[in-house]
């Protein structure tokens, strides 16, 4: 962890939400500000954090002056990719950042068409060697069956 | 079996698992995206303070057992130490969400409870981003399920390139399309972790 400070001067804005991307912005930093990982602490004194993959920033405001502390942690490679696989559509809300964030949308499309050319293959393959086998449509049925059945249980029945 | 005849099997199996696996999650993926075709249930916040009868000894993986079996929880169990000092002990169950909080001092328990009525929808939306074992067996066989397509994807890739490794004197390409698929995300990954 790395702590640093800034000098900000941030105008009053009233919504929450706004004003943690206003630091967020002032700072050169990137990264959402989810709304749980903020907090009074006993002193009165806000903290709020910006997280990114593979970074988060636990901002303190100050109370008094506009020097704004900065605990820095870095989270590494896992937390890297655990955390880009659901930012496959983007980084939305993660303000303006360096040319790789809108690089990881570009790449992740073709990858999802790569697995939707997977299905549409097996399904050929399927069609073609096995579509009049009915030991075929037996094992094919319960694959799609079961999670479907897994689904409306888990639905009707809780 | 000849050995490519084998490669080409588990290669087709392990699409076909594949496919079970993508069927779901774009069944569920669509629904989740399409959000506003179907009424969702609001969720209902309830929150109550106990107090401690039994204090924090030991690991707070052993505290969390102890939650579960004294106030009957079921779900996905995380924990973590917030900045406030706080052990804070989640339980997520698709529909059912509690969060307690353990003061520094040991004194409170304090219960946020998020209750969601369970439809179509709010089950499908929770079961595309499901992770963990707990829940019961429902739960489970679909966490198995998962790994077990996970699992096949790998199998796939690898045997895939084993075909094509076989045959690359016909598709002399291949080398730049692997080196691309593996190289372009890690330099992502990469990017992400040593970025300043």
């Amino acid at each position: 962890m790395t702590q640093w400070e800034q000098h900000l001067n941030i105008p009053d804005i009233p919504d929450k939400l706004e004003f943690k991307l206003a630091v967020r912005d002032s700072m050169g930093i990137f990264g959402h500000a989810p709304w749980w990982e903020d907090y009074i602490d006993s002193l009165g004194v806000h903290h709020f954090m910006i997280g990114r993959p593979g970074k988060r920033y636990w901002i303190t405001v100050p109370d008094r002056g506009n020097i704004y502390k900065v605990d820095e942690i870095r989270t590494g490679f896992w937390d890297v990719l655990i955390q880009l696989h659901p930012l496959a559509g983007g980084m939305r809300g993660h303000g303006k950042g360096p040319f790789f964030i809108s690089a990881w949308k570009i790449i992740a499309l073709p990858m999802a068409l790569v697995l939707l050319g997977v299905m549409v293959i097996t399904i050929h393959f399927w069609y073609v060697r096995s579509f009049k086998k009915r030991r075929s449509w037996i094992i094919v049925g319960a694959m799609v069956l079961f999670p479907l059945i897994l689904l409306t249980f888990i639905w009707l029945v809780g | 079996m000849k050995y490519s005849k084998l490669v080409r099997k588990i290669h087709l199996i392990s699409s076909m698992i594949i496919f079970s696996f993508l069927l779901m999650y774009l069944l569920t993926g669509i629904i989740k995206i399409n959000h506003n075709l179907f009424e969702i249930p609001p969720v209902e916040v309830s929150q109550y303070t106990l107090p401690v009868e039994k204090m924090m000894d030991g690991t707070p993986r052993e505290y969390t057992k102890y939650l579960e079996e004294k106030y009957n929880f079921r779900g996905r169990i995380n924990f973590k130490k917030d900045q406030k000092e706080n052990w804070v002990f989640n339980f997520n169950f698709p529909g059912d969400n509690i969060q307690i909080t353990l003061t520094p001092a040991q004194d409170t328990l304090h219960f946020k409870q998020w209750k969601q009525k369970m439809t179509f929808f709010t089950v499908a939306n929770r079961m595309h981003v499901q992770r963990g074992f707990k829940g019961g067996w429902a739960y489970t066989a679909w966490a198995v399920m998962y790994d077990i397509s996970c699992f096949a994807m790998i199998i796939f890739a690898v045997t895939g390139v084993l075909m094509w490794f076989r045959a690359r004197k016909r598709f002399r390409y291949g080398w730049w399309y692997l080196a691309a698929g593996i190289l372009i995300p890690m330099g992502i990954l990469c990017l992400y972790v040593f970025w300043k």
